[in-house]
This record gives structure tokens, C-alpha cells and sequence, in this order.
């Protein structure tokens, strides 16, 4: 699939797609741990706080994987269970102390990346048409 | 049929049962009602839209598991090549045994009595 970009130029669509879907890959744990860093919460409010919180744009998916991966690694432990009115469990997740300090190194060097990615693709883009 | 079924349903074919998925099927539709739950209008589209497409749900999770590393693999086809060579033994060593049982009992049965005489019998009517 393709569409036309702002110099008429065609755009693979599927190449954009997997762009997406590798951000989101390597900023998921960094965001899952940073929402368990401030209360508990259960699988799809993870979810549906990352929609709110971006305005929309960051659609999380299904976090059965890296919650397990995570429980596994010990970042982050079963705390509670609760039954909802239609009989489903939601299991609630908090944050360890090992997931605390991963967040801390996760966070620096996602700091450090982004800082000097934008400065190549933006500032340093501009730098040189000017 | 709601779109979180169809999707849910399509995830399923997708994992072609290839992994146990229980609690990953469990949580997959916990999240899946609870989408819908907040946007009960919501078409399969929008569920893709917000948890991907059935078959990269299923991959990844496929993938999780490791059940795709090389070693696993490897593992797996030896232990079926293992499997293979046991059941061949095992019906070459029954074949064998039944021919034995079937030559046994046709050869008792058709037998013939073979009587050999040392001197030729005497014939009275000759006499």
C-alpha cells in the first residue's frame, strides 16, 4: 500500500508501519513502568491511560507479553485480584524495586537517544538548509 | 458475531495451536471486553486499530514463548525424528511377528502326511 507524500512522492505505507510498531516495541516497558511506577493498575488500564495521556496517537497493545516478561525478570509483582461485576479477574500489577531502578537506566538512555536523534533529524536538518 | 469474537477468533487460527495459550487467550479477551466495554460500537477495525492485527498478536506472542528459537526447533525435530524411527521399529517388529503367526498356522494346516516304505507292499492276488 502506498500514498502520496507531500512531494508527491510514493510512500510504502507497510514501511511506516513497522517503523510504528518498532518504536512502540522499545518504548513499551519504558512507558508500562513508568505508569506502575506512580500506583498499580491492571493490564488494559495501562492501555487506556497511554491513549489518554497521548492525546490519542499511541495506541498500546495487548500486554500480556511483556507484563509476563516482566513479572518474570522481577520488575514487577502480582499485588492484588479483583472481581468485576461480570465475573472477569483483573489481576493488578505493581513495580519492584528492581523495576524501579531498570526505569531509572531505561529513562536515562532513552533521554540520552532521543536528545541526540532529534538533534540530527531536526536541529541538524535545519542547521544545514538554512 | 460481536467484532471482538471475530477477532479473537482469528487470533486463535492464527496460533494453530501451536504454543499452550490458555492465559494468553484468557487475558486477550479480558482486554478485548474491556475495550469494548468502553466503545460498544467499536468494529473490528477499531480493534486492530488499537491491539494490531490478529496474526502479529499471535506471532509475537508465538514468539514470547521462544517456541520459534532454532534450538527449540532443532530440539523438536529431533525428538520427532526419534518418534519416527521408534514407530517404524516398532511396525517392522509387529509385521514380522504376525507373518510368523500366519506361516505358522497355514503351514500346520496343509501339511501332508508323506509315508515312506522300505519294501514295496506284497500283492496277494499276484499269489
Amino acid at each position: 500500500m502506498a500514498k502520496k507524500g507531500k512531494d508527491s512522492i510514493d510512500i510504502d505505507l507497510y514501511n511506516i508501519d513497522n517503523f510504528t510498531a518498532q518504536y512502540k516495541r522499545s518504548t513499551i516497558p519504558l512507558i508500562v513502568l513508568r505508569l506502575l511506577h506512580e500506583k498499580e493498575m491492571y493490564a488494559y488500564e495501562i492501555i487506556q491511560e497511554t491513549t489518554k495521556r497521548s492525546g490519542g496517537i499511541y495506541k498500546m497493545p495487548l500486554l500480556y507479553n511483556i507484563l509476563n516478561k516482566f513479572k518474570e525478570q522481577g520488575y514487577i509483582e502480582e499485588s492484588r485480584k479483583e472481581v468485576t461485576d461480570d465475573n472477569r479477574v483483573r489481576v493488578y500489577y505493581s513495580i519492584t524495586d528492581a523495576g524501579k531502578a531498570y526505569f531509572r537506566q531505561l529513562q536515562e538512555t532513552y533521554t540520552e537517544l532521543t536528545e541526540a536523534v532529534a538533534g540530527i533529524v531536526f536541529d541538524g536538518a535545519e542547521g544545514r538548509s538554512k | 458475531m460481536k467484532p471482538t469474537d471475530v477477532f479473537e477468533e482469528q487470533v486463535k487460527r492464527e496460533l494453530r495451536n501451536l504454543v499452550p495459550a490458555g492465559d494468553f487467550l484468557k487475558e486477550l479477551r479480558s482486554s478485548l471486553e474491556e475495550f469494548r466495554r468502553d466503545h460498544p460500537d467499536c468494529t473490528l477495525e477499531d480493534i486492530i486499530e488499537q491491539f494490531g492485527r490478529p496474526e502479529d498478536v499471535a506471532r509475537e506472542y508465538i514468539e514470547s514463548t521462544g517456541a520459534n528459537e532454532p534450538e527449540k526447533i532443532a530440539g523438536q525435530k529431533r525428538l520427532r525424528n526419534i518418534i519416527i524411527v521408534l514407530l517404524a521399529v516398532a511396525v517392522v517388529a509387529v509385521g514380522i511377528y504376525l507373518y510368523d503367526r500366519y506361516m505358522e498356522t497355514h503351514q500346520g494346516g496343509a501339511t501332508d502326511v508323506l509315508i515312506i516304505y522300505d519294501e514295496e507292499p506284497v500283492d496277494d492276488k499276484a499269489e
